[in-house]
């Protein structure tokens, strides 16, 4: 660790991590304490307590790992590989169920869903793999080792059954080949492939449940007080936000306990009722800049290892943003993803911090001036 | 460096794509559709529930609360759109109130404004009141109302005037309750609670406006007063029965008033009924006598709902239009010969007792039919109707103007003149007192007008307004609706052959003072082609005041079918026994 490190370093990035970090814990707190809450009154929540714990920790942490040199990890490429998949695979047979899905493990106290340091183990092992001097993707077979190497714990996850982890993976995947220089034929045949697939395994392979979650995102209306009821609650709490938002702390659907999972996953639907379309799209516009300031990242980083990191890191923000924001107001079906550094819950959190003190790395050890 | 960064950035691209598309939904339903969507959210969290004003109470002159208002309960649903929590709820509540969860669900079905909880039962007592108090956050869209309901702490006084509050929508339909509706109402209050997504009420309400109680009314009723002249028409009544005099001396009516404001002291009814139990059969079959007719049933109020020829005690009425005219001198005597016949109506005294020469006051005294057919018959009809109007008793002047209680059509004096060929007999008849049928409130005007020298006071009973914090809100002084000007010489013989017919009747001696009065024995008209046995008893009147000299009251006692005239004496006398506190 030297001085060019420091030079190097992207205080801005980081600057942008911590605001919305924070900027998450304090809406965890206003969605959580029940009734009309107050900055005094967070502190009442434990839930505010704990994730401002999350976050003071995972904060640290992602600071550690990225001054930390990232090319080091591509040495523990098949054992990092082999220990998410065994995760992966202990969940199906020994993991918590919540809402009919095998998700959570349990140890001790401590409740890990192994799909989430997954995505980190697959941005780093595939980037890994995809850096290995003289690889190409100009041949089919040349795809065959990265799907396969994707699609193993992509296939466990989906049977959980975790279809928004699982798609995720897909989101990374994609766009690590892409910028490896995948084929645009490559592409296009595959889409089509992975569009007759999913048809097909929409058709034959999801459970009853798991299709009416799918489609009720279209029209809530048609079950109300069951599938759509948490999906018309988002909306009429983010479009009783209008223009300035009730406020913070002030929501009535949030603060009343009418928005479903308001800490969680429809933590952007308190942004809307409290902030309204101003702030609302404030928090958007931060959220893109610190996607595309990681992919800038990508674009200055000294190897193909450090760019492929950044480009999986930003895919999977990217596609949860979609997802997630999607999701609240009605435009994508219900997955249950989290919004990455908002949502409360704590393995979430401590996965978003090693990818970003991964892409914070790739930022200070992408000195490309020559000493 | 193998890949091309424009393909990064093309990424980068996709990512502001993305932030567009997001923004431009979020614009759409914060921006375009944020009303609606803002109503949905008021609709999601708030219960509007209404507080019911006190009806405001009603007190007599002298202080006793005649209306009151006391809290009943009603059990309500706030609407549930949770079914399973709806579902429960209805099973408990149903187990709670001793219904059929069916009877439940349909009372759901049929409620139309479902921002107002749906009332499932009313009058629930006070016992199931405190259980669902302690299991309602069980039912988290129970609502248990306070109902003020109408409560009559005396009962049986004064039902009729005071009239009757529907339970249901609590507007006052009779009597004062419905005269008076808009000030006894008050305004309800309402408050707006916010409740979460369980359907409970949270926190204070956020807007809510206090119920404000109704005025209260305050009467020139004396209810001792009151009191005394009920029970003593109902003990001369029931005398009447018992001794055999009057088979049917059932009903019958009271008025006392003050001759010089138009005050009314008094106003009884009989049969009278306890108010809390106006329509209530099962009360009417226990509480008042098996052998009491149909007839005499009547809800009416005889004071004012009610018109009955006045026989003799329409005499003063003829005897001043004739002075007043000179068809007659107070000193002119007239041969009353027990019978005979004048302009062909065969016409005769009361047993045809042959008074002799009589002149005005012997003649009141004694009550000759003869002489006043004879005045009547050098009036004529119209100078007599002239005197009926000048006294406040015309058809056209409805209950001489007492209008404290409203009526769909008030009643009015009949007027014999109407649809029919009239004939000379016809004057001789109405001379002294048959044929044309009063109100017991005009009898009451006119006998005050006779002591007072001839001032129409308009009966009133509502003397001031009150809001609930006492603040007089009306009050009400005497208004004079007319003032003849009859000659006081004339006036003077006509109260002297009143006194001196008072005089006579061994219910008014031993009083300290001099008292007038004049007695009446009415024949029911019996040209009607019906005949009621009842209709042979003559019904018996008496009007009259006290003192004399310095008349303070004016009294009218009616008693239907109960015979002759002077036994309404005794009900007067009990009166002024009271008023002017003489009993023993």
């Amino acid at each position: 660790m030297g001085k060019k490190l420091w030079k190097s370093y992207d205080y801005i990035l980081l600057l942008t991590i911590v605001a919305i970090s924070i900027f998450g814990v304090i809406l965890v707190g206003s969605s959580s304490v029940t009734g009309e809450s107050s900055f005094a009154s967070l502190f009442s929540s434990r839930t505010f307590v704990k994730q401002l714990l999350w976050v003071a920790f995972g904060l640290t942490g992602m600071v550690i790992l990225s001054v930390i040199d990232y090319t080091e990890w591509q040495r523990f490429k098949i054992p990092l590989y082999l220990f998410s998949l065994a995760l992966l695979i202990l969940v199906i047979f020994k993991g918590s169920s919540a809402w009919g899905a095998q998700r959570w493990l349990a140890i001790g106290k401590f409740k890990l869903q192994p799909s989430e340091p997954a995505k980190i183990a697959i941005i780093l092992t595939l980037s890994a793999t995809m850096a290995k001097e003289g690889r190409s993707l100009e041949r089919w077979k040349d795809l065959l080792v990265p799907i396969a190497h994707v699609g193993i714990p992509m296939i466990v996850i989906f049977l959980q059954p975790d279809l928004g982890t699982s798609l995720i993976f897909l989101a990374i995947t994609g766009s690590i080949l892409f910028v490896a220089g995948m084929r645009w034929l490559h592409m296009a045949v595959l889409s089509l492939v992975g569009a007759i697939g999913s048809v097909f395994a929409f058709l034959f392979l999801l459970k009853p449940y798991q299709k009416a979650r799918l489609i009720i995102f279209q029209d809530p209306w048609q079950d109300p007080f069951g599938d759509g009821w948490q999906i018309i609650q988002s909306k009429v709490a983010i479009g009783s936000g209008q223009f300035w938002g009730r406020g913070l702390f002030r929501g009535t659907q949030t603060q009343l306990d009418f928005l479903p999972a308001k800490n969680t996953d429809f933590i952007f639907s308190v942004i809307g009722e409290e902030l309204g379309f101003l702030g609302a799209s404030l928090f958007l516009l931060v959220y893109v800049f610190l996607i595309t300031r990681i992919l800038k990242v990508g674009i200055e980083a000294k190897d193909t290892f450090g760019r492929y990191i950044c480009v999986g890191v930003a895919a999977m923000f990217a596609f949860q943003l979609l997802v997630n924001v999607g999701m609240t107001i009605s435009i994508m079906p219900v997955t249950g993803l989290p919004l990455p550094l908002v949502s409360y819950g704590g393995s979430s959190f401590l996965t978003t911090m090693i990818s970003l003190g991964l892409v914070l790395s790739v930022a200070a050890h992408s000195d490309t001036s020559i000493f | 460096m193998n890949s091309p960064l424009w393909r990064i950035r093309l990424l980068r691209i996709v990512c502001v794509l993305i932030l567009v598309v997001l923004i431009y939904n979020l614009f759409e339903i914060q921006i375009i559709e944020g009303e609606e969507w803002a109503h949905m959210a008021d609709n999601n969290r708030f219960r509007h529930l209404i507080e019911l004003a006190p009806r405001g109470r009603i007190y007599s002159a002298d202080g006793v609360e005649l209306a009151a208002s006391v809290p009943t309960y009603t059990v309500a649903l706030a609407d549930e759109q949770n079914k399973n929590r709806r579902e429960q709820t209805i099973v408990q509540l149903a187990g709670f109130l001793d219904m059929e969860p069916d009877a439940i669900r349909e009372k759901l079905a049929k409620h139309q404004r479902k921002f107002e909880p749906a009332v499932i039962a009313t009058d629930v007592d006070f016992e199931t009141i405190l259980l669902l108090e302690e299991y309602k956050h069980l039912m988290p869209s129970l609502v248990i109302q306070v109902v003020p309901q109408r409560y009559y702490p005396e009962k049986d006084l004064l039902p009729h005037p005071l009239g009757r509050v529907n339970k249901i929508d609590r507007r006052g339909v009779e009597g004062l309750e419905r005269r008076w509706d808009e000030y006894l109402q008050g305004v309800d209050g309402f408050s707006v609670v916010q409740v979460n997504v369980e359907n409970r009420p949270v926190g204070e309400p956020v807007n809510s406006t206090p119920a404000e109680p109704g005025h209260n009314l305050h009467l020139t009723i004396d209810t001792k007063l009151q009191r005394v002249a009920q029970e003593s028409l109902r003990r001369v009544l029931k005398k009447l029965r018992d001794e055999g005099k009057s088979d049917h001396a059932w009903a019958g009516a009271v008025l006392v008033m003050d001759p010089n404001t138009g005050r009314i002291l008094a106003m009884v009814t009989e049969p009278s009924f306890d108010n809390n139990h106006r329509y209530d059969k099962a009360w009417w079959a226990e509480n008042i006598p098996a052998d009491m007719p149909d007839w005499a049933k009547k809800l009416t109020d005889r004071t004012y709902q009610y018109r009955r020829p006045v026989g003799s005690t329409f005499k003063m009425v003829t005897g001043m239009a004739g002075l007043e005219y000179g068809v007659v001198t107070a000193r002119e005597k007239i041969y009353a010969g027990g019978r005979t016949r004048i302009n062909n109506q065969p016409v005769n005294d009361y047993g045809n007792a042959v008074f002799g020469n009589v002149d005005m006051r012997r003649a009141l005294a004694v009550s000759s039919n003869i002489y006043f057919a004879t005045v009547g018959s050098r009036l004529g009809s119209e100078k007599i109707y002239e005197y009926i109007e000048k006294f406040g008793m015309s058809r056209t002047q409805k209950n001489a103007g007492f209008d404290d209680i409203a009526q769909d059509e008030q009643v009015s004096s009949l007027d014999y003149r109407l649809g029919r060929t009239w004939v000379g007999g016809h004057t001789v008849q109405i001379s002294y007192g048959q044929l044309n049928e009063f109100t017991v409130m005009q009898m009451g005007n006119y006998v005050s007008m006779l002591a007072n020298g001839g001032i129409h006071y308009k009966p009133y009973m509502v003397e001031k307004i009150t809001d609930y914090r006492g603040e007089t809100v009306e009050f009400f002084e005497p208004v004079v609706l007319d003032q003849q000007d009859f000659s006081p010489e004339n006036l003077k013989v006509i109260r002297e052959g009143m006194q001196q017919s008072a005089a006579r009747s061994p219910f008014l001696k031993g009083l300290p003072f001099a008292v007038a009065g004049k007695t009446g024995s009415a024949e029911h008209d019996r040209s009607s082609r019906k005949n009621m046995e009842r209709w042979r008893d003559t019904h018996s009147w008496w009007v009259g005041y006290a003192p004399y000299d310095n008349p303070e009251i004016a009294i009218v006692v009616f008693m239907e079918y109960a015979g002759a005239g002077s036994r309404s004496i005794e009900v007067a006398r009990d009166i002024i026994d009271y008023y002017f506190g003489l009993e023993e």
